[in-house]
């Protein structure tokens, strides 16, 4: 091992022993969104300073140009203290920072990406109630009047909408030609008048998703990101960045979480089980092979050969593996995994909440592309078979 | 000519020039032609003067000094031309020779590199013979019931047990005392037998290693002949998967190709996936081997997901090829049978489990 990896990790752990607030777990059992947001903002504040929050970002940016390996070192670091995720500026540090980064203009770069680190918080305006898996049919339009847009129209499935102070929007400028062709991309001020957020609540009683509805919303023209109609190329970025960086997080943690599973087993008094221990070790099989995989990946994009559909084969698997470890953990409860308990809100997909982490996992087959799209994505772009009629 | 030089050649140019080689000089049912030794001594020649023999021989003991990562390339492609070498075996013994440091290392070294010896292993999974020292010599008995064997082997590679210390013992093979009665198996391109080992005495220089040292041969073989399977799964899997794929890109039904329904789609994109994710998870345990870190629950966990992948992908793939896949005639079957040997050979998946659950475990409550 690499001696700058070996120093990095005694600073992030020494770091995280003198930062991580001890009772946060606690804290956040049960608590409400207010008690949600205080904390994270909190949290977030401290990381962020400490330059491990964006250690992903560009050099020059605090904490920036870390290689993968060093991400992976921080990742692991964070996940083996149990720290809590950023979920509330997740999209901020990831999908906005890296679309804005890669497509602003100078001027959209300087506004919004050093904002993101003071705090702004971003959602994600994509998903429309007719709009999911066929996200290019979406609908909501933009008019064009003057200097400004005119935006009317919903939106759906944006988390943690009701706090964002801004929303990577998609819009319909156009309904000519193919319908990707029509669209726009917008960095929308969450406090413009006619924009109500909704949340919504999930099959786990957490609302962590929003219906945002955009009634004559005015959005200045200088806030397009790319050109009119560039929208859906634009957007790719953002998903991008969805698929690839944010599951090398996801990995460690789940790797990180193998003691829940085994403390589970224990508890439930599995631990000389044969078909749950072998059931174990498939699971543990399949992480493995989910952080080799993420890991291979990150090296290609790295040297910027990024095989095709690779990113789909990726999400598929984690989504698949995390089903199986959490449904693992929630069957070796048994019956006391059938009895409520408090959730424990910002502490990722392995909370130890087995009912609800089973729950949660559907999040990760469905968002993002079903595990249904990405097979096509996958047959389609790596196997090349025949494509689907689109219409 | 050699076509690894002595400056070392990567995985993948070394993975093009096998699988030129392997097309260019062998059939894929040369083994259900002619059975699989026949077919094997037919191109063990070329695959020692390709220097395939030498490849993990160190320079200085006269070989080309690459490691496993190198020789991986190798086992994917005769997994993907379901060849009948037995490569393995001699690797495994130029590994098990080379860790256990023995002064006859020199002599066997070459004969294994030129070919001229052809290993048999005892996979080490078997319970190991007993051997017993009677003066300068040692005594070897025990019966090895369906054991991956080449039926041509020169040398046997043994696992032996002396009381309560294991002893690696590397020894000609001598038809007066060691009967090998073939097996008849599904998978053609490999050979099973039994073998009875009745008052065979070998010099007390055939002992390679005893005791701690002779335990770590054992967990260094393991490892490679685990790994060895998971890359020879990944070449047929890869092999078959593509061909599945092309099956159904012309197979017409209903005036469309087949390959346009979801359902097949769907299952060849899982297929995809899931090799994906056997590649990385073996490639990520080939470091670890190459690292020294012969013990890794990563090994095993290669070799168990790679041939149970491998043989969910040969399965599909009969059933998307249909009425064709049911044939003798069509190629499924040889990678499904190779692939169901594959995941049996080393122990079945259970024991696999079995043995990782511990390992796993250890490393979860050491992070």
């Amino acid at each position: 091992m690499n001696d700058n990896l070996i120093e990095l990790r005694a600073e992030v752990r020494e770091w995280l022993a003198a930062n991580l607030p001890a009772n946060w777990r606690d804290r956040m059992t049960g608590t409400d969104g207010p008690g949600f947001v205080t904390f994270q903002r909190e949290w977030f504040a401290k990381v962020a300073a400490s330059g491990y929050a964006t250690p992903h970002w560009e050099k020059g940016w605090i904490g920036g140009g870390r290689s993968l390996a060093e991400q992976v070192v921080i990742f692991e670091e964070m996940a083996r203290a149990d720290a809590p995720r950023l979920l509330l500026h997740f999209l901020s540090l990831y999908h906005a920072a890296m679309t804005i980064g890669h497509w602003g203009t100078e001027e959209q770069k300087k506004k919004h990406i050093p904002a993101i680190l003071e705090g702004k918080i971003w959602c994600q305006g994509f998903s429309e109630p007719n709009a999911g898996s066929d996200l290019a049919s979406l609908r909501t339009s933009a008019v064009r009047q003057g200097d400004k847009y005119i935006v009317n129209g919903q939106k759906i499935w944006s988390t943690m909408g009701q706090y964002a102070d801004w929303c990577l929007l998609l819009v319909r400028t156009s309904s000519e030609g193919p319908k990707q062709a029509g669209i726009t991309y917008l960095l929308v001020d969450m406090k413009s008048k006619g924009i109500t957020p909704r949340p919504i609540t999930q099959i786990t009683g957490d609302e962590e998703f929003n219906e945002v509805f955009f009634v004559d919303v005015e959005v200045p023209v200088e806030n397009r990101l790319g050109g009119e109609g560039e929208g859906w190329k634009v957007a790719q970025t953002t998903l991008a960045s969805e698929r690839g960086l944010t599951v090398l997080e996801f990995a460690e943690r789940m790797h990180c979480a193998i003691w829940r599973l085994l403390a589970a087993l224990k508890e439930g008094g599995h631990l000389g089980d044969t078909q749950f221990r072998r059931e174990a070790v498939c699971v543990q099989i399949k992480i493995e092979a989910l952080r080799a995989m993420v890991a291979d990946s990150m090296r290609l994009a790295e040297i910027g050969r990024e095989p095709v559909g690779a990113s789909s084969m990726i999400k598929q698997f984690y989504a698949a593996t995390l089903r199986e470890f959490t449904q693992l953990g929630l069957r070796a409860q048994g019956m006391t995994g059938q009895l409520s308990s408090p959730l424990i809100l910002g502490a990722g997909h392995e909370t130890g909440n087995w009912m609800f982490d089973f729950l949660n996992s559907y999040m990760w087959t469905i968002a993002g592309g079903t595990n249904e799209i990405q097979r096509n994505i996958i047959s389609e772009r790596v196997l090349l078979m025949p494509r689907e009629k689109m219409s | 000519m050699s076509s690894v030089d002595q400056s070392g050649v990567s995985p993948d140019e070394l993975g093009a020039l096998a699988r030129r080689a392997l097309s260019e000089q062998t059939k894929r049912r040369m083994s259900y032609d002619t059975g699989a030794s026949s077919a094997a001594s037919r191109f063990w020649p070329s695959a020692a003067e390709l220097g395939w023999l030498l490849l993990t021989i160190p320079e200085d003991k006269g070989g080309l000094g690459q490691d496993f990562s190198t020789l991986s390339a190798l086992y994917i492609e005769l997994g993907r031309a379901l060849s009948p070498l037995p490569l393995l075996h001699s690797m495994m013994a130029v590994d098990a020779v080379l860790a256990s440091n023995s002064n006859a290392s020199d002599e066997i070294l070459a004969a294994i590199g030129s070919g001229k010896a052809i290993l048999a292993v005892q996979l080490p999974n078997c319970s190991p013979v007993t051997a017993r020292a009677e003066g300068s010599e040692l005594l070897l008995e025990g019966k090895l019931a369906n054991v991956y064997f080449p039926a041509n082997a020169t040398h046997l590679l043994l696992f032996a047990r002396d009381g309560s210390e294991i002893l690696v013992v590397l020894a000609a093979v001598d038809n007066r005392c060691v009967t090998v009665t073939a097996r008849e198996t599904w998978d053609w391109t490999r050979e099973l037998a039994d073998i009875d080992l009745r008052g065979c005495r070998v010099s007390a220089d055939a002992v390679l290693a005893r005791g701690k040292s002779a335990s770590d041969v054992l967990v260094h073989v393991k490892a490679h002949f685990d790994l060895s399977i998971a890359c020879d799964s990944i070449g047929g899997a890869e092999q078959i998967l593509m061909e599945t794929v092309e099956y159904s890109k012309v197979r017409r039904q209903f005036g469309r190709e087949i390959g346009s329904f979801q359902a097949i789609k769907h299952r060849c994109a899982d297929m995809k996936t899931w090799l994906e994710a056997a590649k990385a998870l073996t490639n990520a345990a080939i470091r670890r081997f190459v690292a020294g870190e012969y013990g890794s629950p990563l090994i095993g966990s290669a070799k168990l997901y790679a041939s149970q992948t491998y043989r969910e992908i040969a399965m599909d793939a009969v059933q998307i090829h249909g009425g064709i896949g049911f044939t003798w005639e069509h190629d499924c079957h040889l990678f499904l049978k190779r692939a169901l040997l594959n995941e049996q050979l080393g122990g079945s998946a259970e024991q696999y489990k079995d043995s990782l659950f511990e390992p796993f475990a250890a490393l979860a409550e050491s992070r």
